[in-house]
């Protein structure tokens, strides 16, 4: 076999192994995450209260099966769905910059769930209860869709989408602004809570909504992975293999509003996390697809987990929104990006 | 190894009445060609804004033009977009992004992208094998293992011939596809395209903008200006001093310098309109 074989061989190997040590990495995160709490407890007594429940107290099955675990495994899921959409946006957009939340789905979702809160507006024929979280979900979804119209227009460069993007986050954040101004006390405490993103919020039917929604979009992304990949060559070069560009961004856009809009729908605004974590993907891992998406969305897992557990120890006993908690472990992040794309350019 | 043995699969190229326009600028007009023959290496020559690069993206099926294109007689339009793609390469004029791939991945990509999800796991283990051929026939084989990212201009130039060569097309169409190399890679790069095009039987379509080289490498030259054909056929009886001075705007003939047959310009003769 020739050296040059075995080079890709070595680059295949250091990426299974990359994701093997991811998996184990949110493993042991999570376990932290779920014994981490106001009342202290062992990894060894987590494991025996899953694994013998009958044999524990009904508080401690409790706080464990509907407090500890939902958190810890919204974390999680967040995690992978912001950072997987994240990955395809800066991608399918050719942009570094791209991401939920800084083209502006997050801040349509606020809005949507900004409208049901304080002006009790929504789609006909559904309870209060889901109003918020299907308001936001609508709104991304429809953002997204902007997005694609603007990116398929002809004559409009990709480049230009990232302007229009911090444009709607500005749009969507001032007629969020105009709400709470018209809000009453009460329901303005509401949707400040709701804006602040926090994993609180996790049940189990979410959880499994989430997980269904990632583990089937998933494979239809690592079914482009090749066409992803060969994007990165440039638009006109993945055109000539054949690859449909706009078919391409527009199927990606639909998976990227799904996951991100039902994220955001449930937990709120968590920020940094779909823009840093594809970041941290590709240079450990490269522009090979079909590494980059299952390693964008495992490290998306890990960053969230992480930040879970840092919202919890921060301030000790006081339960941190987790959007704060990545926003400001974000911020350092972003500006080193920024000067790595300085540099890139140069 | 299958791109060492010869392996022939060309086939006979018709360009007829291709029309394109750019909103109201029409760039193309009826433009019709001879039919090309398998292993015909085809030089277009022209001034710039000639349309040279919009006869090729129309062939390609990557402008929306007016007029036909067939390969043996079948309009290539019918198959669909990603099959036409498989049978016509076209390397854009642009250079591979400078991306986080290296040179093996790059090569690879192109030659897994746009093809069907079946038996996937097997084809990435033979196009991997087709990737290193194709990198061992133009010499890349030193930079397989670099990222496109740490390469130059002229590196990268090569390696989007590879990822155009690694699909085994019938037809190559190449925008300038020596414009960033140096003097050794223009002539090495053009040797590389005419041996592979008699070896395989492709046709390549060549733009190009130095005389010189289609009088060295092309059995045929299409000379555009302002997007209508303005002469086809052999170089050295198509470039007359007549299509130096209407086309180009300069006083120039073909002379021949040790059997090498070399255009001499003389001066500028008038302001090109």
């Amino acid at each position: 076999m020739s050296p040059y074989r075995t080079g890709y061989q070595a680059r295949f190997r250091r990426g299974v192994l990359i994701v093997g040590a991811l998996m184990l990495g949110v493993l042991v995160a999570v376990s932290v995450d779920v014994t981490t709490g106001p009342s202290g407890m062992s990894v060894a007594r987590l494991w025996h209260i899953l694994l013998h429940p009958e044999t524990v107290s009904p508080a401690e099955a409790v706080i464990v099966w509907n407090v500890r675990l939902p958190y810890a495994l919204m974390a999680i899921l967040v995690g992978a769905a912001l950072a997987l959409s994240g990955c395809e946006m800066q991608t399918t957009l050719m942009n570094p910059l791209a991401s939920p939340f800084t083209l502006g789905v997050s801040a349509a979702a606020s809005f949507g769930a900004a409208l049901a809160i304080v002006l009790g507006l929504g789609l006909p024929g559904l309870a209060q209860e889901y109003m918020v979280a299907t308001n936001a979900f609508v709104f991304a979804l429809a953002s997204s869709c902007l997005l694609w119209l603007l990116a398929s227009w002809r004559g409009l460069g990709v480049e230009s989408l990232v302007l229009f993007g911090i444009a709607l986050v500005f749009a969507f954040n001032a007629l969020v602004a105009l709400l709470q101004f018209v809000a009453s006390q009460d329901t303005l405490q509401q949707l400040v809570f709701w804006t602040l993103g926090s994993l609180g919020r996790a049940s189990w039917s979410k959880l499994a909504v989430l997980a269904t929604l990632l583990l089937a979009s998933l494979p239809f992304a690592m079914r482009r992975s090749w066409s992803l990949t060969a994007l990165t060559l440039g638009e006109d070069r993945a055109r000539s293999f054949g690859i449909d560009v706009g078919h391409l961004r527009l199927s990606s856009l639909v998976r990227v509003s799904l996951l991100a809009g039902v994220s955001v729908s449930f937990v709120g605004v968590i920020g940094f996390v779909g823009l840093v974590a594809p970041h941290i993907a590709r240079l450990m891992i490269g522009e090979d697809h079909r590494f980059l998406l299952p390693v964008s969305a495992l490290t998306g897992a890990f960053i969230l987990s992480l930040a879970s557990i840092a919202s919890k120890v921060l301030i000790s006993g006081v339960l941190i929104p987790v959007g704060i908690v990545t926003a400001l472990v974000g911020i350092p992040f972003f500006v080193a990006i920024v000067f790595r794309v300085r540099e890139g350019a140069a | 190894m299958s791109a060492h043995s010869p392996e022939r699969r060309g086939s006979r190229l018709d360009v007829s009445k291709l029309s394109l326009r750019y909103g109201m600028v029409q760039v193309l007009h009826q433009v019709s060609l001879p039919s090309i023959l398998p292993g015909t290496v085809v030089a277009l020559l022209g001034p710039n804004a000639a349309g040279k690069s919009s006869l090729l993206r129309g062939i390609a099926g990557l402008s929306s033009t007016t007029g036909e294109v067939c390969l043996d007689g079948v309009p290539v339009g019918q198959a669909g977009f990603a099959e036409r793609a498989r049978k016509i390469a076209y390397v854009p004029q642009t250079l591979p992004a400078a991306s986080r791939l290296c040179v093996f991945e790059s090569v690879l990509s192109a030659a897994m992208a746009g093809a069907g999800p079946d038996g996937r796991e097997l084809r990435v283990a033979r196009a991997a094998e087709q990737v290193e051929a194709t990198l061992h026939q133009l010499e890349l084989m030193p930079l397989a293992d670099r990222m496109l990212a740490q390469l130059s201009g002229g590196q990268r130039q090569r390696v989007g011939l590879a990822q155009a060569l690694v699909r085994k097309p019938r037809v190559m169409l190449l925008d300038e596809p020596t414009s960033a190399l140096d003097l050794y890679y223009q002539l090495r790069s053009l040797e590389q395209v005419v041996a592979e095009t008699k070896r395989s039987g492709l046709i390549s379509m060549i733009a190009l903008h130095d005389i010189n080289l289609a009088l060295r490498y092309a059995d045929t030259v299409v000379v555009l200006s302002n997007g209508c054909v303005r002469g086809v056929g052999c170089p050295r009886q198509v470039l007359s001093p007549a299509l130096f001075a209407e086309v180009y705007g300069v006083s120039g003939r073909v002379v021949e310098f040790d059997g090498v047959p070399q255009a001499v310009i003389t001066g500028v003769r008038a302001i090109r309109d």
